[in-house]
């Protein structure tokens, strides 16, 4: 009988440690991630690099990737979307791109996960996004619009830094005699101008108040301050600040052609920072300002100020299974978190929105550039963040319209306002 | 073989393909059609009867217009570019007019053989500000300052579209026609130049009259894949600058996919499902009105 127990005890034992053992193994988890990389981008190595320390810390989750950039990307998720097939993680922006995909509530609040984490966040970064929730975790805080300034170029030239616009317009002829092009602004693509350089004239001209009233349609598109916007838009042409051959340029032109002195100034967003720093030296890095666009006469908003936006990040697919939502979330959170920050700082020079101490990085000096520029200039709003659909498409089609001389501000301003009615 | 046996026979091989073209063509049509006249929110499955609203809208749009514009030039293109010139390519080949006939062919043929994105990659670069076409014409005119620019004008913009267009699919229609030349019984071409008749005349009297067929089908190809030409342009230009080089295709696709508004997007698509079938039929009329005269 003795026997018979002990035998009973042992079996019993071995049952319950292989059970403990395999319990306590992490079940492997497998996320489908539709992510938006360039792969022959600089930034592909820092993706690399990212991944890599992502399953060092958790080599139970795997990440079942599809890499697609621009236009691609966007079809192949509205496609998935539309289908009812999203992805268990994909990228995300925080409003005008995925306002659709927020509308429909196809993705999952994220601030329930994020909870005591937030403090550890810029607070704008984590504002919420969509109707008081927070469906992506932002990498960064982007400024859309910034001038690259080639100082040696400048200083040859016998120029110093415009400070106002009509400062500005008076270097064209200068410029112009040494052959090369006082702005470059490659703007094919529709969205440049509105991004990059529209969206920072509106806050500046008009003011950060006017526009949120604008936005909310307590103030009209046709008022002055709007129309002043596009006509100095028109006037950047007709100066010759910008060649009207601009609107014919591939957008992924601007940087080959600003590294190789074809340009005094270029009008781009933060992040052409990393596309500058494999084209030039350390020495040419030097000679470069990050700027914003000079005072305009007669402007409401602030001096020196720019365009802002809470960047894209990850976002988790809606009523994802308890096992996967924690997976996905552990992905999200080390995306937007310490370690992954760490990588993109050294890599890119990218200041993220997850509160970190800089001192101690050797970054190259178009980098601590970067980091600088974003102390100094305050940011207003970024049109195609707050405003998606038809609207904003009739505003980037005529802001190119205004180059070609087929439409007036005016008219432009009338039709925008009319397309806004609609959607408010 | 009793009757009703051979009707389930027919219909056993016919239900295959019947049900798959109901299923992907016919249906999709006609899920198009009756989506154009609501408000449908394609992440929700809902739709809301709004009647004829969506066509209203399109049709108020100086951009549908446009559009409609664009497309007949492509037709244009098509119907007046591609096809006599893969014709006039064919003969001479059909006819040994030139030497290395095959390389000849094959020089042609390439361009319908790559993919249409690297094309209008390829060509939209050429054409840039900084492509080989500007650099060459400054180099020839010795003016630096030269900028090719026919892209930026609201009337011309279509031109170097139009251009690729036939340097692209030219081919595709000299095989066409090549396959149907060779099929000509060469003792009719022969028996024509014994009773004396000229080049001209053995062409116009007994090589085109052969290829009435053949020469309807290829306008009929020319025209559908005209109206729903999208890729090539939509890689060398997206539609821009501005609306300059719109299609209806990318018009549709711009309403359906960037706007989400799947009920104009299927306005646009119907509408161009009209035109075709329009166009199409106008083609049979006048082949049967010349064929009529020529009996």
């Amino acid at each position: 009988m003795l026997k018979k127990l002990i035998y009973l005890v042992t079996a019993l034992v071995f049952v319950a440690s292989i059970s403990i053992c395999t319990f306590a193994q992490e079940k492997e988890i497998e996320l489908t991630v539709l992510n938006y990389l360039d792969i022959t981008s600089p930034e592909a190595k820092t993706w690399d690099a990212t991944l890599e320390a992502f399953y060092k810390e958790y080599p139970n989750i795997k990440l079942k990737i599809e890499n697609l950039f621009g236009e691609a990307y966007h079809q192949k998720l509205r496609a998935l979307a539309a289908a009812g097939n999203l992805p268990d993680v994909m990228y995300l922006w925080p409003g005008g791109r995925s306002a659709e995909i927020y509308k429909n509530e196809l993705t999952e609040d994220l601030y329930p996960y994020l909870s005591a984490n937030r403090a550890r966040f810029v607070p704008v970064a984590v504002a919420p996004q969509w109707e008081g929730k927070l469906y992506e975790l932002p990498i960064a805080t982007t400024a859309t619009h910034v001038v690259y300034a080639n100082t040696k170029l400048l200083k040859d030239l016998g120029l110093a830094m415009p400070k106002t616009y009509d400062e500005l317009v008076a270097m064209v002829p200068k410029i112009k005699e040494a052959g090369l092009d006082p702005i470059i602004m490659p703007n094919k693509a529709s969205w440049v101008m509105q991004s990059c350089l529209f969206s920072a004239l509106v806050g500046r001209i008009g003011g950060q108040e006017w526009l949120e009233k604008a936005i909310a349609g307590e103030a009209s598109f046709t008022d002055q301050e709007f129309v002043d916007s596009l006509k100095l838009v028109k006037d950047l042409y007709d100066t010759g600040l910008l060649p009207p051959s601009s609107i014919q340029l591939e957008y992924g032109d601007g940087p080959n052609l600003f590294a190789s002195g074809k340009g005094v100034f270029m009008i781009d967003g933060d992040w052409r920072v990393n596309a500058l720093i494999p084209l030039l030296s350390e020495e040419e890095q030097k000679d470069i300002t990050l700027t914003v666009f000079p005072d305009i006469p007669d402007q409401d908003g602030k001096s020196g100020s720019t365009s802002t936006v809470a960047a894209t990040g990850f976002g988790m697919k809606a009523g994802l299974p308890k096992e996967k939502a924690k997976a996905a979330w552990k992905w999200i959170y080390f995306f937007a978190g310490p370690k992954a920050s760490e990588i993109r700082l050294v890599d890119q020079g990218m200041i993220s929105s997850y509160r970190m101490k800089l001192e101690g990085y050797d970054l190259p000096p178009l980098a601590k550039k970067r980091g600088a520029f974003y102390a100094i200039h305050s940011g207003t709003y970024v049109l195609d963040d707050k405003i998606s659909g038809e609207p904003i498409n009739i505003l980037n089609i005529g802001l190119q319209g205004l180059a070609l001389g087929n439409i007036t501000p005016e008219k432009l301003a009338a039709d925008f306002e009319a397309a806004m009615k609609e959607i408010r | 073989m009793k009757k009703s046996r051979r009707a389930w026979i027919y219909i056993g091989f016919v239900a295959p393909a019947l049900f798959i073209y109901l299923a992907v063509i016919a249906f999709p049509v006609m899920s198009s059609v009756l989506l154009s006249f609501t408000k449908y929110n394609v992440y929700k499955n809902t739709a809301v009867w709004i009647g004829l609203a969506n066509y209203i809208k399109i049709f108020k749009e100086p951009v549908f217009w446009f559009s409609v514009r664009n497309n007949l030039f492509v037709i244009f293109v098509s119907v007046f570019g591609q096809i006599p010139i893969g014709f006039i390519l064919a003969y001479i080949i059909y006819r040994k007019l030139v030497k290395h006939r095959n390389f000849f062919q094959l020089m042609v043929f390439l361009p319908s053989i790559i993919s249409t994105v690297i094309v209008g990659i390829l060509w939209s670069s050429l054409f840039s500000p900084i492509g080989a076409i500007t650099k060459i014409i400054q180099s020839i005119t010795k003016n630096p300052d030269y900028v090719m620019s026919i892209m930026t004008n609201k009337n011309l913009a279509m031109l170097p579209i139009g251009f690729v267009l036939l340097w692209m699919y030219t081919g595709t229609y000299l095989i066409i026609f090549l396959a149907n030349l060779q099929n000509i019984n060469p003792d009719v071409i022969e028996a024509a130049q014994i009773d004396g008749a000229t080049n001209s005349q053995i062409l116009t009297k007994v090589i085109i009259p052969q290829l009435y067929g053949v020469i309807v089908l290829t306008m009929i190809l020319a025209i559908s894949g005209s109206l729903k030409s999208f890729d090539l342009v939509f890689a060398m230009t997206g539609g821009g600058p501005a609306y300059y080089t719109n299609l209806l295709a990318i018009y549709m696709y711009n309403y359906s996919f960037i706007y989400a508004n799947y009920g104009v997007g299927s306005a646009i698509s119907t509408v161009m499902v009209f035109m075709c079938i329009v166009l199409i039929f106008m083609i049979r009329f006048i082949r049967s009105k010349i064929e009529s005269m020529e009996d």
